[in-house]
């Protein structure tokens, strides 16, 4: 288990992450950010304005980047009828 | 110790000093539990209810999948599990958040009280009709209520509730990391993290490392849409 931080860039700024949390791997750090995007877009979608254009940079505790994910790639986007689902978006739920 | 407890039964109802007495003298002298032990397990038989006498506490229920909720947050006075005394075994968990002082308060004990003092039986039937308003308030927060709203009603309650056990200081010790927060509020930890920065922008709130310091009472009850009438704090007589 190691400590990594979520440090959030989005539509309202950045938001460094002090508290941090322990995690096993680097899949689950992914699937954290995931979430985490999901959680606050989910809000937005609520609120009718959805800003794709945000990411998430995953720290260790001497503070490198081991990782970013962008919003973009915490999504399925259907925009046209034809578009199929699987175009990039993480399936990570 | 139970000067905690005291002042929130005496807030709402008067107390007779033969009535304090006779809760004092079933309250045992309190135990150290360190932060972040389960002293109640989901399934087990009880025979003892948990008078939180310093610290803070929570009950939680998990997912199969490890997702928590966290369902309530518990401060000095209450009785944590008073409805255990009826319930015997409960569905959820009972665990500190800081290090906590407790009494735990024999079953037995609890209902020759109320035979013999029938009143305190009505004030502690009250109390955990009360703690059903406040699980209401929570579904309503987490049913309705946007983030910045959730966290909002949260802290205004703990205000209002602290003040009820005679804390006046707008800043106290919660104990609850970020991702605690956001167990109880059904969000992430960055959704948490990013709405606290929000709220301290707003010159509402200050969180940090379990420390709260509640800047402008007045605009977090406004955000929140707070209405503190669930925490009858001025109830009929009973």
């Amino acid at each position: 288990m190691r400590r990594l931080h979520f440090d959030l860039h989005n539509g309202t700024g950045f938001t460094s992450d002090k508290e941090g949390r322990e995690l096993a791997d680097e899949e689950d750090a992914r699937d954290v950010a995931i979430r985490s995007i999901r959680s606050i877009l989910s809000e937005e979608v609520l609120k009718g304005m959805v800003d794709l254009t945000g990411w998430i940079d995953i720290r260790n505790e001497a503070g490198i980047e081991i990782g970013r994910v962008t919003f973009r790639e915490a999504v399925c986007l259907r925009l046209d009828p034809g578009d199929r689902d699987d175009s990039g978006a993480s399936r990570q739920t | 110790m139970i000067a905690a407890h005291l002042a929130k039964l005496r807030f709402r109802h008067p107390l007779s000093s033969e009535e304090e007495a006779a809760i004092r003298a079933i309250v045992p002298p309190g135990k150290r539990v360190a932060r972040n032990s389960t002293i109640v397990h989901e399934g087990e038989l009880l025979e003892a209810s948990t008078l939180l006498l310093e610290g803070v506490m929570c009950r939680f229920k998990d997912l199969a999948d490890g997702k928590r909720q966290i369902t309530q947050i518990h401060i000095a006075g209450d009785f944590v599990d008073l409805h255990g005394f009826t319930l015997k075994r409960l569905e959820h968990d009972v665990m500190t958040v800081t290090d906590c002082v407790v009494a735990l308060v024999p079953h037995e004990h609890i209902r020759q009280l109320i035979e013999q003092w029938p009143r305190l039986g009505r004030l502690y039937w009250f109390s955990t009709n009360l703690d059903a308003s406040m699980n209401r308030e929570w579904e309503l927060s987490l049913g309705q209520r946007s983030a910045a709203g959730r966290l909002a009603a949260l802290f205004c309650e703990l205000q209002v509730r602290l003040q009820v056990v005679g804390v006046e200081s707008a800043r106290f010790n919660l104990g609850m990391s970020q991702s605690q927060l956001a167990d109880s509020l059904g969000m992430t930890p960055v959704h948490v993290n990013r709405t606290l920065r929000l709220l301290r922008e707003q010159r509402l709130l200050n969180y940090q490392r379990g420390e709260a310091q509640i800047v402008d009472l007045e605009g977090l009850k406004s955000l929140a849409g707070f209405d503190e009438r669930y925490l009858y704090l001025d109830p009929d007589p009973l």
